[in-house]
């Protein structure tokens, strides 16, 4: 229980998870937490297939996606450090990113994929929502292999992502995400990390993010290649 | 606003927004600069605000450097409106300079002219925190 590690002021504080009129638990809010930059640290690193390595070092010598004003697609959207809303009815979940004013609308309705011929790969990928109890479980496959990477760290995915999300409420200020991702072509294991988002206070509302309006990085050329080193800096998690 | 809510709105925001890209990928950590200058022109936009300013130094040779924020998102929750600087201000910039060497910085830390000062990095973007 994750509130069982919080300190005792705050779990005193805060109220219980909504629930929706269809007694299932409300995720609906607006959701922050920092940039993620341990995805691999419980699974012993990054276990890559050849493939998959040469994709890594292909990244360590290209810009970030994100610096190019790509969308991030999960799971890289919901760690980014920039918060969402999630918006819920008893048959879709919508999760409106502000990072880049991105969102995604899952449907809840014990629908199955498609046929994977019939999905066009995306950076969000094509997911579908059901419930585990009091938890939304979100199963996504479909997803681009160019220019768009798991993590801040440079680290690659392909055509054959499957990303399964497990988000719950245990109470009215926190969000657990549980993410486990395999990537058959990229990596040898699949991979699982955690996170905790907070509400966002009261009054503050998502907000529009047009990258693209003026990238001078971008423009200029003065946009590095891979990810940088997050042991040099203090304040990164 | 008032220093004191500013600071405080400052504090609050540290960990909630983020760069479109990261600190190191433009800019670098080991070369701090302090610029002193005049706002020749304002960028409030997307994905990073961007000013521009002239710094005399001591023989009145005149340099212009364009220095970067967190986005405007980032400043407006930190207690920033687009029209806390404006063309002509006089302004101090605690940032790091560009790793290509040209007069472009990362602002950190900007004293307005009225003053107060205030945090402008883009927040969990790796960077220094001042």
């Amino acid at each position: 229980m994750v509130a069982a590690l919080l300190p005792l002021s705050l779990v005193a504080q805060t109220k219980p998870a909504p629930r929706a009129a269809n007694g299932k638990p409300d995720l609906s809010g607006f959701w922050k937490g920092p940039l993620l930059r341990t995805m691999f640290e419980s699974s012993g690193g990054p276990q890559f297939t050849a493939a998959g390595k040469a994709a890594y070092e292909a990244n360590l010598k290209s810009p970030n996606p994100e610096g190019l004003c790509l969308f991030a697609g999960i799971p890289r959207a919901s760690i980014s450090g920039v918060p969402f809303e999630i918006v819920q009815n008893p048959t879709r979940i919508a999760f409106l990113y502000e990072l880049m004013t991105t969102w995604r609308s899952i449907p809840v309705d014990g629908r199955k994929h498609p046929d994977i011929r019939d999905i066009e790969p995306s950076y969000f990928g094509n997911g579908i929502g059901r419930w585990d109890g009091d938890t939304l479980v979100i199963d996504s496959i479909g997803f681009k292999e160019k220019l768009s990477w798991v993590d801040d760290d440079a680290h690659p995915h392909s055509d054959q992502m499957h990303v399964v999300e497990r988000w719950r409420r245990p109470d009215w200020d926190h969000l657990e995400h549980e993410v486990t991702v395999e990537d058959p072509k990229f990596y040898t294991k699949s991979w699982t990390f955690r996170r905790v988002f907070t509400h966002m206070p009261p009054g503050q509302e998502v907000m529009e993010f047009a990258c693209d309006e003026n990238n001078v990085d971008r423009d200029k050329g003065h946009l590095g290649l891979g990810p940088h080193d997050p042991s040099k800096y203090s304040g990164v998690q | 606003m008032k220093l004191q809510s500013l600071i405080l709105c400052t504090v609050l925001s540290i960990s909630s927004l983020v760069a479109h890209h990261s600190f190191s990928a433009e800019f670098d950590a080991q070369k701090p600069v302090t610029l002193e200058g005049t706002v020749t022109r304002l960028e409030w936009a997307n994905p990073h605000v961007y000013f521009y300013i002239e710094v005399k130094d001591a023989s009145g040779a005149v340099t212009n450097w364009g220095c970067e924020t967190g986005g405007p998102n980032s400043l407006i929750r930190s207690g920033w409106r687009r029209d806390a600087m404006k063309i002509g201000d006089k302004v101090i910039v605690k940032g790091y300079r560009a790793r290509d060497n040209s007069t472009t910085c990362d602002a950190r830390q900007v004293t307005l002219a009225d003053g107060r000062k205030v945090f402008t990095g883009s927040s969990d973007d790796g960077g220094p925190k001042q």
